[in-house]
């Protein structure tokens, strides 16, 4: 079967091809809501399809098709719907007040073969699940909603656990929060948020596809002496973890900023050629899906541990700041290196204590000032919680997101209404 | 130009003869598994894209898709299975609830499919199109795809609805300004006119100061085009029942600006069509009328749900999702004022907002960096740019006034607005 992939693509090709790449995929995906302990939806997608791109040096072709022929790949097999009900008791159990809870749950398995004109044939079995949390709850007359997302079983008790204390730390927040002024001030971004940070900022801006000025300080200091950034999709069973990228290459651990320098950027084969970078410089290639060309994209971004101790040495080391409880809707300009984040939540510090906690705010700032302004980064990398994807150029894929905690000096947060 | 792109063959879609047959099964097979209803939605594209860069042909795209779905229901459960054409059916999924009211609309349409558009367009057209315009060699990237699309809706209280259609997006960027527009008609769109317009904004971006936006602002239709989109969204009905609905919108109340009035029409424009995506036939409908908020959009699970009828503002964007809450068209009505008076009353100028910073639906909460000028006595003065920041009611209960100059710009759907006078002191 290998060979009539090989055969396909070679029958594609013209003398004046300079690269091609066929991708061929099954996929199988299972999802279903459950609202208030009853199920209210279910879904299951089956699709496979394959892609050919051409590049004859100065222009690309690229072609979809729904449908391959039989025994490229082995059946896939449906997953079956976990129980919710201990997770569900659970919450109840754990958070007065929690009037409506709904669970979105999803599990996939992806397979794909891809070949390319260096000779290149490479196979994967990719899967995944994760579960959405939504509980909507009272407080002083206020309707909440909290959302939050987990990648692990959500039957296993640590998961069930682990859920509750961070519904609970989110629902405690919410209740006793209070308006913030306008100001700028330190913003300390606990362990896992801290890995949303750098991937917004950091990770989109060193792709090799990306608009703006950031590549071309390669070799030049970006940011503090304390921030290492590494990609690293060989890390086993994290979200963006894969062992062949979507143009058929083998991926690997790819020192991208060490300390503060920039060392190198994320790309593809094709950008590689197009920028002239050096030969070995890609990896990063990936796709959604079969119908899409492959970008140049982050897997497991990592920022390495600092010599700051734990989140709450950092805290106790803080005269006045903000800590985020949360972090979401991150945007960035990459042609002006500004960004923002929305923090559902937070914290005010004062002389080194948590005083008192915030409704939402907006966390603006530029890259490379805030990448200066990194002053303490902690020794605990946690992966972010969050949703675990990304998406960019209506493409979302899977990605992971670690880092320390860190503190950043003079960002700029202005208050946003309650939910 | 190095090269002349050009595609060769065109993709053959099965018949429609096969198409019936099979959805037909597909439901029949639902229905004897204990279903109390079926539908059953086929859609076919074939997308060619021609991309430009500086003057060079880029690339050359071509997508083909070809899937089917069924969407079942028992007891208010909604079971969704969709798959690749080329693969077999697969099993039903057996649901274990108590049957319900029924969701899906009864029969409206002839079972034989329409064709609503004709299928006229010779894809070479495509590229020929982009280059004679040149309108590749003004901005850093071009691009114009068209699809054929060929959809069909059955279900099982034998309603039958089909569609083939023809449509045409144009973008166009340089630097970080970007414009799309979208056509039913390939020679309606007028990419010079949008390069022209993309050249302009990446101009005077380039010379903007930043400033603190304040006071009376006058909207361009493209940037309140934006600011509709997020109005659209809020609209939808599952977003009610989802707590993503700004506090303040209560039908049959007066929710906006006098100024404010809206349509939504989902058989206008280049994503419209004679019936929805569950084969209710579209129409215009008032949405909002003189500020007050008429009616929420719904499809016909939501309408159910509520106890009410579907507005026929159920979207399919692809097979392999079930279909969405959205609008082909909504558009604010345009007023009596000229842009140029507005202009006279306003401080500044908002062309554009086109990074969208933050969306919050449960809130309404917006930010957006966009562009414009500063205008002393309706003539602009000095390029600005600027943050754009509020909560999204406010907003609209903040027009003064609306221009007569009604243009659309394509989002998740058609969306237009004309140029809009604000009090931004009150958002």
């Amino acid at each position: 079967m290998s060979s009539d992939i090989k055969n396909i693509l070679a029958a594609a090709c013209s003398e004046s091809t300079v690269f091609a790449d066929l991708f061929c995929e099954h996929r199988l995906v299972m999802s279903a809501g459950v609202e208030n302990g009853r199920l209210s939806n279910i879904a299951l997608t089956k699709e496979s399809g394959s892609s050919l791109r051409r590049f004859d040096g100065s222009h690309i072709d690229f072609e979809c098709r729904e449908g391959l022929s039989e025994g490229i790949f082995d059946e896939l097999t449906t997953p079956s719907l976990p129980s919710f009900a201990t997770l569900d008791e659970a919450i109840h159990q754990f958070i007065s007040g929690a009037c409506r809870i709904r669970y979105d749950w999803e599990s996939g398995c992806q397979r794909i073969q891809v070949c390319n004109t260096t000779g290149r044939l490479a196979r994967e079995t990719r899967s995944w699940q994760r579960t959405k949390i939504i509980a909507g709850m009272e407080r002083n007359g206020r309707h909440h909603s909290i959302s939050l997302h987990t990648c692990t079983p959500i039957e296993k008790q640590d998961t069930c656990d682990e859920i509750c204390s961070r519904l609970q730390a989110h629902a405690d927040a919410v209740q006793k929060a209070d308006s913030l002024p306008a100001k700028r001030c330190s913003v300390i971004l606990p362990p896992g948020l801290s890995g949303v940070f750098f991937h917004e900022t950091c990770g989109h801006s060193l792709e090799a596809d990306a608009a703006g000025s950031f590549q071309c300080l390669i070799g030049r200091s970006v940011g503090s002496k304390l921030i290492t950034l590494i990609d690293d999709a060989t890390i086993p069973d994290e979200a963006g973890s894969i062992r062949v990228d979507d143009e058929g290459f083998s991926t690997v651990r790819r020192v991208l900023i060490e300390k503060g320098i920039m060392k190198s950027v994320l790309s593809d084969w094709h950008t590689a050629q197009r920028k002239g970078h050096r030969h070995d410089d890609h990896g990063n290639a990936r796709r959604e899906s079969f119908r899409y060309m492959p970008l140049p994209r982050m897997t497991n971004l990592l920022a390495s541990p600092g010599p700051d101790g734990r989140l709450s040495d950092i805290v106790a080391d803080t005269l006045s700041g903000f800590l985020a409880g949360d972090l979401e809707a991150g945007n960035i300009d990459l042609m002006r290196g500004t960004f923002s984040f929305r923090a559902a939540y937070g914290f005010v510090i004062s002389h080194g204590k948590v005083v008192r906690s915030t409704g939402a705010v907006l966390i603006c700032g530029n890259i490379l000032d805030a990448l200066k302004n990194v002053d303490r980064v902690g020794c605990d990398v946690k992966f972010s919680q969050g949703p675990s994807f990304c998406l960019k150029a209506g493409q979302m894929i899977r990605v992971g997101m670690g880092a320390p905690a860190i503190r950043i000096n003079e960002l700029d947060i202005s208050p946003l209404g309650f939910e | 130009m190095s090269r002349r792109p050009g595609f060769t063959s065109m993709m053959d879609f099965p018949s429609d003869d096969e198409i019936e047959s099979r959805c037909r099964r597909i439901i029949r097979a639902r229905m004897d598994s204990g279903s109390d209803e079926v539908e059953a939605f086929a859609r076919f594209t074939q997308t060619r894209r021609v991309t430009l860069v500086s003057s060079l042909v880029a690339g050359l795209e071509e997508r083909i898709e070809m899937g089917v779905n069924a969407r079942a229901f028992r007891g208010g459960v909604r079971c969704f299975q969709a798959f690749s054409w080329g693969e077999p059916d697969p099993e039903s999924i057996i649901i274990s609830a108590r049957p319900a009211e029924p969701i899906l609309p009864h029969g409206h349409h002839p079972r034989t499919p329409c064709e609503a558009l004709p299928e006229t367009v010779d894809y070479s057209i495509l590229s020929e199109y982009l280059l004679r315009s040149d309108a590749g060699g003004m901005t850093d990237l071009c691009e114009l795809a068209g699809t054929r699309i060929h959809q069909y809706i059955f279900n099982s209280h034998g309603l039958a609805a089909g569609l083939r259609h023809s449509l045409y997006i144009f973008a166009a960027q340089a630097g970080s300004c970007a414009m799309t527009h979208a056509s039913t008609d390939l020679m309606g769109i007028r990419a010079e006119a949008i390069v022209g317009r993309v050249r302009e904004a990446e101009q005077a971006t380039r010379d903007a100061s930043e400033i603190a936006l304040s006071g009376i602002c006058a909207v361009s239709p493209s940037a309140a085009s934006r600011l509709v989109a997020l109005l659209v969204e809020c609209l939808q009905a599952d977003h009610v029942r989802s707590s993503r609905f700004p506090r303040g919108l209560v039908v049959g109340e007066q929710c906006f600006a006098n100024a404010v009035s809206a349509v939504d029409d989902g058989g206008k424009g280049p994503f419209g069509a004679p019936f929805d995506g569950e084969g209710i036939p579209t129409r215009a409908r008032s949405v909002i009328h003189e500020g007050r908020l008429e009616t929420l959009l719904f499809d016909s699970y939501e309408a159910a749900r509520h106890q009410t009828v579907s507005t026929g503002n159920s979207i399919r964007h692809s097979y392999l999702k079930p279909p969405s809450i959205g609008s082909a068209c909504f558009w604010l009505s345009p007023g009596s004022e000229t842009t140029e008076n507005l202009r006279d009353e306003a401080g500044f100028e908002i062309t554009d907002l086109p990074t969208q910073l933050l969306w919050n639906q449960r809130t309404g909460e917006f930010a957006f960096h966009g562009w414009g000028w500063k205008l002393a006595h309706g003539f602009r003065q000095q390029p600005v740019s600027f943050l754009l920041h509020g909560m999204l009611l406010p907003l609209f209960q903040s027009v003064l006034a609306c221009a007569g100059d009604l243009e659309y710009h394509p989002f998740d759907g058609w969306v237009g607005s004309p140029t809009l006078l604000i009090n931004l002191h009150r958002i």
